[in-house]
């Protein structure tokens, strides 16, 4: 303990410092001295153990989330950056970084530590030491004497606020309108912040005046033929780099610039250009592409900043794809103005055309379509012809680098994405009126720019004339210009129409479209058509591939992970430029063979034509459920085409009986509607809402009169009128819209004039049918008359006329009701319940009605018709008043009128069925042939 | 809105058309028990008359020839007439014995029946008179516009035949206004053996189906009987099975009225084109297709032209013509009833190719009369096939039948066989003018129809009416 006297004595003293610290025992007191012994003894004795690690770790982070928990995230950041610079430096030769006496230290400060959550840290700024910089300028001193290489052209003259002003003045100006943050901007400036002593600042050269110039190109080239070394420069030559750096701002969309003057509001070429390398004529020419692509830039510009670009939402649409267009344009150029600052490559003119090649190459496409598109417009035109146009020249230009797109090898900016994106973007608020309409019934296009427009004199569906005249067209040529939309114009109509119709009606139909699938109205129309579209574009790219990469890896089963990756990054890599995120990337489509417009149509096609088949259907299951319209129909049928024989034959049969009896049709309305109601209450117990009425009564629907009131009838008064006594009865039936739609007022009329002639038919052949023979065949006292034929003769003659009669009307009205109306029924019954939409309804029905009234001859339209028409009133006229004159009687007929009687229906007989043989010889329609042998006497 | 007025106004509504059917004698009444058995499975009414419950939402017509006693209780409008007990108390025995209105039966009292006697027959009518008109007047009374009677009745036996006859002319004159049909039974000519004073009653009841009937269906047993036998291959068939045809006849012929369609909505119209003359109102019948003729049907689909061509075939025809000369004979007027799935643009089609292969032959005074009616199936009867048709036509050959069954009568005549019976009869005590008489107007029947196979019929007239 020799060695240690000195450490031990220092020891005893420092105890007792510490102790009487720590406590407040003086020193030799007996506690004092205790505590001594106790603490030497430990100091001695205790082995205290090391600290642990891993324990200290664990309390730093504890701690540290403590602080984080405490929200003093600032505090534990410290605290952990500290602590690991604590660690990682030595502390003295013998302790390298973490070694026991770091964590020893760190768990004497954590030990002693009271409550680190309530200190407030304040970061104690580290007094650095500066190096003291060598005042001696070594580049001066080195560069003595030596040729300065950056000399050549530019002069290293102090920062001058006058070109500084100049340089940057017209910037602010420009970039309010962009929209744009500021800091992209600056660094259009050629003043970096870190380069303070390396400013590049340019010669004023634009202000120096065109003589001047001349002269200092003859000057120049004197003075370099007197001494090569001499260096003139004094600004007026300029190099490529101007101009470089001219030709980036023009195609940003500056004008009226030094090297590209404004010259009659475009930008031209100046002249006088002076360069060291190249003629003037040369310059000029080779600027002049930049400065028709300047003009082009500046046209698109003033187009998409002017209102007139707000005049339709398709010009919206355009300006705005424009307009990202022409900012990645801009991207590009501060590329490569980068670039060109940065000088560390060769970088000339012809650099720069080069890599601006496709832009160049797309703008002039732009420009042209603009050119053709908006360029165009008068003021006078609609704006719904302006859009078409616009679109048809994007479609058109497209679909010409489409296929020329296959031609030729890929390249690395797309003119087709281009094209392509603007096409898409363009054609939005279209697709999106499209949708709107056939989705939600609404025809919202407030700029009045869609091809189809909702007439304004039709504002509401349920007017008579909506379904026919509310929608027309306002672009005659749309076929050319939107060769993808013309084929869907049909059915947007009628979804369109069917679709407002639903909305107004304000009826959910049962189906609502699920069975075209769940998503398929949660998305837009626009969206969905994209979406489609990409597939396919996709789908065909990988197609087309036959042997991928990831094909190929496939082939070895087990793969190197590491080569699966590297093949992937291959594969996405693409060399293009980085354009707007939205532009699709149709790159590879050399070795794609669709084209274009059978993808729009695959994409887009489908998507419209299911909404408007979801319109059409909903519209027609509401008519079909809510409004009853095939009820409404049958009821037409049933009644007006006597579809319901045995009520009709009821009703028609006490009507005829009333004729006979009274000599005309009672007016009273009541009766009538009486004895149709009982008529049609044995066939439908519940009724049918129809009702009797009567041409000439004008207030047809009846009123409580008196039940017994018989009032005048309407007489007879000559021959000809026998047939039309019936003509006057009407049955009526209500129809309302939406049912109008389909039962217009024309088609009723047809149904009344089918009724009346069937009224006819059956008044005529009643008159006949009714006749028995004992009327004539009775026993008689009296003799025939001097000359006349016996009766016995008479008679059998006379049933043999009736019986001729008899079957020519039976078989007109076997004709009409078999052939025609119940052959005709069954093919539209099949119609209606195959139909796809209203429309196919509305046709369907009159085709019907046509066809029934061609067909049982009623519509006279030529000749032989009107003939035929005639004859039949004539022989339906000879059966009634044959059956007036069987009822007097034998005796009361003479042989004139019998032998008149038999010559005038046989005449007409024959006549009649001539007619129709050469009606039905004609070939259309040859189901007359029947009828005509039928009608044709023996 | 329009007031619908439930009471009935002193206004002459005149709608539905009933018909009364009367079952006479013995033949009658089995034709008919069968008729009825059939309309009601086509009805779906069950046989105690309660409506089924798949058939109430149907859209048949009842009340032609059922009357609704209350919700679901449907009575045949049949009055059964018969002067021996043993048929009506078959069907009184059966599960159809309360089908009928119990009312509507008349059964003789001393039921000993005519005997095969036309004049026994005749003279039970009027002593029955007072009580039959008035069951025919209440039934006539009970619907509201009666459009006419169908009797169904024998020629050959006594109760069909005389009563029948009695009926035919009474009923003329209680309502003149009203179509008589008849559904007449011709007997079989096998079948001479058993009543062999078949002809007198045959020619003395057809003297008043010619004067006071409107229309005859002619069921001829001859004919029946043969088609039984060689196209259903039935040995020895017997009258149910007879009868079961003459119900699908009967049934078929009044299809269009109690399944209504575009037309053919009420008797008159059926008939009325049939017949020309008063006397020419004979029908004959064929019908296709027939039981055995499944193997036809399961070939091919049976299209309007195939029934209507199968229809004009002699075979099919149930009246047997005998030696008539046929080529000499001509259709006055066709009507076809066809029932089932229809194309009804192949009516038109079939009539244009009929007469293109002149399939029939008409008559040369007048129009090629051929009409297609056609009509629904019952639902609640299930048939193999698809299509069925009947004819009823107005064929001049008929009259084979008539001198048939007047040679029959003369040969007896003039044995003055088996008159001893008739003479019992008031009307026969003190001469047989009658039956002469009779004889005669069969005779210028059975002219007539020769004469209008003739273009010369134009000009008939030579009658003596009476």
């Amino acid at each position: 303990m020799s060695y240690n006297q000195k450490f031990q004595r220092k020891l005893k003293k420092l105890t007792a410092l510490l102790i009487s610290t720590l406590t407040d025992f003086d020193e030799g007191t007996e506690n004092h001295e205790s505590c001594m012994e106790f603490s030497l003894s430990n100091f001695l004795h205790h082995r205290f153990l090391e600290a642990d690690s891993h324990k200290i770790d664990r309390q730093f982070k504890a701690l540290s989330e403590k602080f984080f928990i405490h929200s003093q995230p600032g505090k534990a950041k410290t605290l952990e950056t500290l602590i690991k610079t604590f660690l990682s430096n030595d502390i003295s030769e013998l302790s390298f970084s973490k070694s026991q006496v770091h964590y020893s230290l760190l768990n004497i400060i954590l030990n002693l530590s009271d409550s680190p959550i309530n200190v407030s840290y304040s970061k104690t700024r580290r007094k650095t030491e500066k190096v003291k910089k060598d005042a001696f300028n070594w580049q001066a001193y080195l560069l003595d004497g030596e040729d300065n290489p950056k000399l050549w052209g530019w002069d290293e003259s102090p920062l001058s606020t006058d070109d500084e002003d100049t340089d940057f003045g017209d910037e602010p100006t420009q970039t309010k309108l962009h929209n744009e943050p500021l800091e992209q901007r600056k660094s259009l400036n050629f003043v970096l912040e870190e380069q303070v002593d390396d400013v590049k600042l340019v010669e004023s050269y634009w202000k120096h005046e065109p003589s001047a110039v001349m002269q200092h190109a003859v000057h120049n080239s004197l003075s370099t033929l007197q001494s090569p070394q001499f260096n003139t420069n004094d600004g007026l030559c300029l190099t490529e780099w101007h101009l470089m750096r001219e030709t980036l701002w023009l195609l940003s969309g500056r004008s009226d610039l030094h090297v590209f003057p404004d010259v009659n509001g475009t930008n031209g070429v100046a002249e006088n250009l002076l360069l060291t390398h190249q003629t003037e004529k040369s310059v000029q020419q080779s600027l002049k592409l930049f400065s028709d692509c300047g003009n082009q830039v500046s046209k698109l510009r003033s187009f998409v900043f002017s209102s007139k670009s707000h005049e339709s939402l398709t010009y919206e649409a355009f300006a705005a794809a424009t307009l990202s267009y022409l900012k990645w344009i801009e991207t590009d150029l501060l590329e490569i103005e980068k670039r060109v600052v940065k000088m560390e490559e060769t970088f000339l003119m012809n650099d720069l055309r080069q890599s601006l090649i496709h832009h160049l190459r797309i703008l002039h496409l732009v420009s042209k379509i603009y050119d053709s598109s908006v360029g165009c417009d008068k003021d006078v035109e609609k704006t719904s012809v302006q859009a078409c146009r616009i679109l048809g020249a994007l479609y058109a230009s497209l679909l010409d680098e489409w296929n020329m797109q296959m031609l030729n090898d890929c390249q690395e900016i797309n003119s087709v994405d281009v094209l392509l994106f603007l096409w898409l973007e363009s054609i939005q608020p279209y697709v999106e009126i499209i949708d709107n309409w056939v989705t939600c019934g609404e025809l919202i296009d407030p700029k009045k720019e869609f091809i189809l427009q909702r007439l304004s004199n039709v504002p509401n569906c349920q007017d008579v004339r909506f379904w026919n005249q509310a929608v027309s067209q306002s672009v005659e040529n749309d076929k050319q210009l939107l060769p993808w939309l013309h084929p869907l114009v049909e059915k947007i109509i009628t979804g369109g129409k069917s679709m407002e119709i639903v909305k107004t009606l304000r009826i959910r139909p049962a189906s609502d479209g699920r069975q075209f699938g769940n998503n398929w109205r949660s998305e837009k129309l626009y969206v969905r058509f994209k979406q489609q579209f990409r597939s396919l574009l996709g789908s065909k790219l990988n197609s087309e591939h036959s042997v991928t990469p990831e094909k190929h890896h496939k082939k070895d089963k087990q793969g190197d992970i590491l080569l699966q990756a590297n093949f992937k990054i291959l594969c996405k890599q693409q060399k293009s430029t980085h354009g707007p995120d939205n532009v699709c990337k149709v790159t590879k489509l050399c070795r794609n063979s669709t084209p274009l417009p059978v993808m729009v149509q695959q994409s887009l096609h489908p998507l419209v034509e299911t909404q408007c088949d979801v319109a059409c259907k909903d519209l027609l299951e509401i008519f079909k459920t809510h409004f009853g319209l095939s009820t409404t129909l049958e009821v037409f049928h049933n009644f007006h085409l006597m579809g319901w024989g045995d009520v009709l034959h009821d009703f028609c049969l006490s009507l005829f009986q009333d004729i006979s009896t009274y000599g005309g049709i009672n007016t009273d309305l009541v009766g009538l509607n009486i004895t149709l109601q009982e008529a049609v209450a044995r066939k439908e117990p519940s009724g049918v809402d129809v009702f009797v009425a009567l041409k000439s009564v004008p207030n047809s629907r009846p009123i409580n009169e008196g039940l017994l009131s018989k009032k005048p009838t309407i007489e007879i008064k000559t021959a000809k009128q026998l047939i039309n006594v019936t003509d006057d009865v009407l049955i009526e039936y209500e129809v309302q819209w939406p049912v109008a739609l389909v039962l217009t007022k024309e088609c009723v009329a047809m149904y009344h004039n089918m009724f009346s002639y069937l009224m006819q038919i059956k008044r005529s052949i009643h008159s006949v049918e009714s006749l028995k023979f004992e009327t004539i065949y009775k026993e008689t006292l009296e003799a025939p008359d001097e000359g006349e034929m016996p009766f016995d003769k008479k008679c059998h003659r006379l049933s043999i006329l009736r019986a001729k009669i008899l079957h020519l009307l039976k078989h007109w009205h076997s004709f009409i009701m078999v052939s025609v109306i119940q052959a005709e029924k069954e093919a539209f019954t099949k119609k209606l319940s195959s139909a796809q939409n209203l429309n196919e309804i509305i046709c369907a029905h009159e085709t019907f009605l046509k066809r029934i009234c061609s067909l049982s001859l009623l519509v006279r339209k030529s000749q032989a018709d009107k003939l035929v028409h005639g004859t039949l009133i004539k022989i339906m006229t000879q059966a009634i008043s044959f059956g007036m004159v069987w009822q007097r009687g034998v005796q009361n007929i003479s042989d004139k009128t019998l032998l008149k009687r038999e010559s005038d229906f046989n005449e007409c007989s024959e006549f009649l069925g001539r007619i129709l043989k050469t009606i039905a010889n004609r070939g259309a329609m040859p189901v007359l042939d029947s009828l005509a042998y039928a009608v044709l006497p023996a | 809105m329009f007031l619908q007025f439930n009471l009935y106004v002193v206004l002459e509504i005149k709608m539905p058309r009933e018909i009364i059917t009367l079952q006479i004698g013995q033949c009658g009444n089995q034709i008919g028990f069968e008729y009825w058995k059939q309309l009601c499975q086509e009805h779906g009414i069950r046989p105690d008359g309660i409506l089924q419950d798949f058939a109430t939402d149907g859209t048949d017509r009842k009340d032609v020839f059922f009357y609704q006693a209350d919700d679901d209780h449907y009575i045949p409008r049949s009055v059964l007439i018969d002067l021996e007990p043993r048929v009506i108390n078959s069907i009184k025995n059966s599960e159809f014995a309360n089908l009928y209105n119990p009312e509507n039966i008349y059964l003789s009292e001393h039921g000993g029946g005519a005997g095969n006697n036309w004049a026994a027959g005749f003279h039970s009518g009027e002593k029955i008179h007072e009580e039959l008109f008035d069951i025919i007047d209440r039934e006539a009374d009970g619907s509201d516009n009666l459009e006419g009677f169908m009797l169904c009745h024998s020629t050959a036996g006594g109760t069909g035949s005389g009563l029948g006859s009695y009926m035919l002319e009474h009923l003329n004159d209680r309502y003149p206004k009203k179509l008589i049909q008849t559904y007449s039974v011709f007997p079989n000519q096998d079948e001479v053996s058993d009543v062999v004073v078949q002809p007198y009653n045959t020619m003395l009841t057809m003297k008043r189906l010619t004067l006071h009937a409107d229309a005859t269906v002619v069921l001829d047993n001859t004919a029946l009987n043969s088609i039984a036998t060689e196209r259903l291959h039935i040995q020895n068939p017997s009258f149910s099975q007879i009868n079961k045809m003459v119900s699908t006849i009967m049934s078929a012929s009044t299809a269009t009225l109690r399944y209504p369609g575009y037309m053919n909505n009420d008797l008159i119209g059926l008939v009325a084109s049939l017949i020309p003359t008063p006397r020419l109102h004979y029908l004959m019948t064929g019908y296709t297709p027939l039981v055995t003729d499944q193997a036809m049907a399961s070939v091919r689909k049976t299209t309007v032209l195939d029934v209507m061509r199968r229809l004009l075939q002699p075979k099919n025809m149930m009246v047997f013509t005998g030696r008539e000369r046929m080529n000499q004979h001509c259709y006055i007027s066709i009507l076809n009833i066809i029932q089932g799935e229809i194309d009804p643009t192949q009516v038109h089609k079939s009539l244009q190719r009929i007469r293109e292969r002149k399939l029939a032959n008409f008559i040369p005074w007048g129009p090629a009369s051929i009409q297609v009616a056609l009509s629904r199936k019952s639902p609640y009867v299930s048939s193999a096939h698809r299509v069925s048709g009947l004819m009823l036509a107005n064929h001049t050959s008929i009259g084979a039948l008539f001198k048939r069954a007047a040679r029959q009568f003369d040969k007896l005549r003039k044995r003055e066989a088996f008159l001893e019976q008739f003479r019992k009869e008031a009307m026969f005590t003190e001469n047989l003018d009658e039956m002469d008489a009779s004889r005669e107007i069969v005779q210028q029947l059975t002219d007539e129809y020769e004469a209008a196979a003739t273009p010369e019929y134009l000009n008939w007239g030579e009658r003596s009416s009476t």
